[in-house]
């Protein structure tokens, strides 16, 4: 029992330390957010952005870096 | 307006269910869930009323509810049935993704990574109302009320923050035209082919 209970603790610690919460980066084409908890987290995958209304052009979304933030942001057409 | 019809709704969950291998079950016939809400509420996260009245659970892949599917409730009309089943099943996303003692252990055991689930899993309901109101519909005001209400989740101020801005960073994405969250996409995909008259935009 106190194995497990190691494991789950263990396992709810790991992640990326980062220096300062609600900071933002690009991780590849992830964007993170700092939390509260000092851990990089996961918050948006660019690559897997799709057109929400049938018939738009596909397009290549990429983390970049903006003045609120990193976020995903259209890049162009596929 | 047009609104979602009892058939359409039910259709809707039976797509999802299909999808995920999710298992939907009345909250109210759940023991388990009984005895989660006099923890809850012994413990007074919560009151007991609140979470078997008001909160969606899913734990694994399944689904618990508190409401019938298709009948307009006081705390959950046809739409609003339509984006719960959208947000718990990127619950199940983030489960199958991360693996499931993973996602569970930080769930439970931190709220800051509690806070990142939700407001990813409250990212499906901003693409919802976009979808459904267009990208005109109050987001930055939603997302701010979609983080206060995860106070009833045990969040603690900062954690609330670091939600607000996870949600607030997907606005801009939503408002280009782009959806991200897996669960949102299939609802969309069904709801594109089988409503689109719901979308009012």
């Amino acid at each position: 029992m106190r194995g497990i209970l190691c494991a789950v603790l263990l396992l709810a610690g790991c992640g990326t330390t980062c220096p300062k919460v609600k900071e933002t980066r690009c991780n590849g084409q992830l964007v993170e957010v700092c939390g509260s908890n000092l851990k990089w987290q996961r918050t948006l995958d660019c690559a897997q952005v799709k057109p929400m209304r049938p018939g738009a052009a596909p397009t290549v979304w990429t983390c970049k870096e903006t003045p609120e933030g990193h976020t995903c942001q259209p890049g162009g057409e596929k | 307006m047009t609104e979602p019809t009892s058939t359409q709704v039910k259709a809707f969950w039976k797509y999802m269910s299909e999808e995920y291998g999710s298992k939907v079950i009345p909250k109210v016939d759940a023991s388990e869930m009984i005895a989660v809400a006099t923890f809850l509420d012994v413990t007074k996260i919560q009151s007991a009323e609140t979470f078997m009245k008001h909160f969606t659970t899913t734990l694994g892949n399944r689904i618990y509810i508190p409401f019938e599917v298709g009948v307009a409730s006081d705390t959950h009309n046809l739409w609003a049935q339509i984006v719960v089943c959208v947000h718990e099943h990127q619950h199940i996303e983030q489960g199958q993704r991360d693996g499931w003692v993973t996602f569970g252990s930080r769930y439970l055991t931190s709220g800051s990574y509690r806070a990142g689930y939700e407001a990813e899993a409250y990212g499906c309901n901003l693409e919802m109302q976009a979808w459904r109101y267009g990208p005109s519909y109050h987001l930055e005001d939603y997302a701010e009320r979609c983080a206060q209400g995860l106070s009833s989740y045990g969040c603690k101020p900062d954690q609330i923050e670091q939600a607000e801005q996870q949600l607030k960073l997907r606005i801009p994405v939503i408002v280009a035209g782009g959806v991200e969250n897996r669960a949102s996409q299939r609802a969309m995909a069904w709801l594109n082919e089988h409503a689109p008259e719901l979308a009012l935009v």
